[in-house]
């Protein structure tokens, strides 16, 4: 495939699943810095493997294993490196003007189910972002590598310790 | 059976996937593609160097030993280590090249990608751990090696005129760099383990922790390609393992220590032989006894007790055939003088071998010297018939 066409299939597939890039480096990291390093990660990452692309996974799932991959092998650059690269990307709001009460309460609720999913282990919080995703079981199996009745039973447990956290119901470590 | 998927999105998913319809990301894709190719050259190069730092200056330093141990004129032990640069080179090309893993893809599955990562952790936690065997253990025999030739072969005393202080002046010396030498090694190996019990081992913890955690419950074990390492507790050293460990380092170090200067011993004795053909066979006695260990020696039909040859003491000259020819030293005493003598850096003259003999009469006990005593061929074929008469002891 020529080089243009990789760069509009990418930008494409960026458009409609590029979102998993910036949750899967949010819950992966805790600071900003480190979320916009793990972002630009993973892009690279995904623009590398591209050509390797088989069409055997969505493109859906494709992105999230090349972000859950890199995060899994992600570690904090130096402050010299940081600075010596340049953003790749930038995140923007769709809707203009004034945020509605509704899209306010999104917003608080999802910083707190960022605040939780930091509190769970690495493998529930991949399997609570594919969940919020709304990622059937099966991609789900397949993003993670395991069968889809464990799929089930992982979920279940995530989504426990999950509701436990955003409670407030839980044991402190 | 396979449970029903999530098909009514709860209050978390709505408020998750609304709010991710609120952004959009935009990326620069000149900038990326630059990135991938910026990233991809210094990785090169960083394997390059890698390469060259640990490969190549191997490879460099086989010439540049030998050319030092030819300038220097080292003795044979110097460049044992040719072969420990060569089995550095090759064992690290072959860890490098046939042991190398498949390479991840950035697509694989999460339990993929992390068992491949706990494979990679393995592998380097193998290598250090097992530094001393095939890093660290080769180059310290052949260096005690060398140190132990330059020590003890040589035929100057450390402390004149030699004895049982000499012998122990070398063992001293001998000691003190052997503990050096050691040390050093000792520092490389703890550096090496320090990295292990730092970074590799709670990395790879972390990595058992998360495949357990993908594992079906079923599935007790899991699976990795060393079955120690993989065993999920956390591998320090057990002090059986080290004392085990240590043991067998030191045997293999003294074992290959012994047999590399045995192996010189015996090729230093052959090569006396060799040398000993450049030396006239000549002797200005016409006999010799050696009653309490101390020769006698018969000059003109008179017997003596031999005091000095040429100006050097009877003890000196024993001393010295002791220390170089060993069980030999009587045998060469009487039958090589001039070599023993002229290793001794007293060579008798070239044109006309002739001995001053320092003698004590055996009846009168008067000391006299015996000028120009001729040494000649028949008196040493004497001596050497009447040694093979000898009863052996």
């Amino acid at each position: 495939m020529p080089d243009d066409e990789y760069e509009t299939l990418f930008l494409d597939w960026l458009s409609k699943h590029g979102s998993a890039v910036m949750k899967v480096a949010r819950a992966y990291t805790l600071t900003s810095e480190e979320c916009q390093d793990l972002a630009q990660e993973i892009l690279l990452q995904a623009w590398r493997s591209l050509p390797n692309f088989q069409g055997q996974s969505s493109p859906a799932t494709w992105f999230y294993r090349v972000a859950l991959h890199t995060a899994m092998n992600w570690q904090r650059k130096d402050k010299r490196r940081r600075l010596r690269q340049q953003p790749l990307w930038e995140v923007q709001a769709v809707t203009s003007g004034c945020e509605s009460a509704e899209q306010a309460q999104y917003r608080e609720t999802v910083e707190r189910l960022y605040e939780a999913i930091h509190r769970l282990s690495k493998t529930e919080a991949a399997i609570v972002l594919l969940y919020l995703d709304g990622l059937s079981y099966r991609e789900m199996a397949e993003v993670l590598g395991i069968t889809e009745n464990y799929v089930g039973v992982k979920l279940n447990r995530a989504k426990t310790a999950l509701r436990e956290l955003m409670t407030g119901d839980h044991d402190e470590p | 059976m396979n449970p029903d998927p999530p098909r009514h999105p709860d209050d978390l998913q709505q408020a998750w996937q609304a709010h991710s319809e609120q952004t959009r990301m935009t990326i620069d894709v000149d900038l990326l593609r630059r990135e991938v190719q910026r990233q991809r050259q210094d990785f090169q190069s960083q394997m390059f160097w890698r390469d060259v730092s640990e490969i190549g200056l191997a490879i460099l330093m086989i010439p540049g030993w030998i050319v030092l141990g030819i300038t220097a004129s080292l003795p044979w032990t110097w460049y044992l280590s040719v072969p420990v640069f060569v089995w550095w080179v090759g064992f690290m090309l072959y860890y490098r090249w046939r042991l190398k893993l498949p390479e991840s893809q950035p697509d694989d599955s999460l339990r993929q990608c992390v068992e491949h990562s706990l494979a990679e952790h393995e592998h380097q936690i193998w290598l250090l751990r097992n530094v001393v065997w095939w890093y660290l253990l080769p180059p310290m025999v052949t260096c005690l090696a060398f140190f132990a030739q330059v020590i003890f072969a040589t035929d100057v005393p450390l402390v004149p005129p030699g004895g049982w202080s000499d012998i122990l002046a070398r063992w001293l010396v001998f000691s003190w760099l052997s503990l050096f030498v050691i040390a050093i090694y000792y520092f490389v190996y703890a550096i090496n383990q320090h990295a292990v019990r730092s970074q590799l081992e709670p990395r790879r913890q972390e990595l058992l922790a998360l495949l357990t955690s993908l594992q079906e419950e079923s599935a007790s074990e899991v699976p990795g390609e060393y079955p120690i390492l993989t065993s999920g507790v956390y591998q320090a050293c057990s002090r059986r393992r080290v004392v085990f460990a240590a043991i067998l380092g030191l045997g293999i170090l003294a074992f290959g220590l012994v047999s590399i200067l045995y192996v010189g011993y015996r090729l230093d004795q052959q090569d006396s032989l060799e040398r000993r053909r450049d030396y006239p066979l000549l002797s200005p006695f016409e006999a010799v006894r050696w009653p309490n260990s101390h020769p006698e020696v018969q000059v003109n039909g008179e017997w003596f007790r031999l005091i000095s040859v040429n100006g050097l003491s009877t003890h000196e000259i024993l001393e010295f055939s002791r220390h170089t020819y060993g069980p030999l030293w009587q045998k060469r005493f009487e039958e090589d003088l001039v070599e023993l003598l002229s290793r001794m850096g007293h060579p008798p003259g070239d044109s006309q071998y002739l001995a001053t003999l320092e003698v004590e009469s055996l009846t009168t006990m008067e000391r006299k010297v015996l000028k120009d005593v001729p040494m000649t061929a028949e008196k040493r074929f004497a001596i050497k018939s009447a040694a093979r008469r000898r009863p052996t002891k």
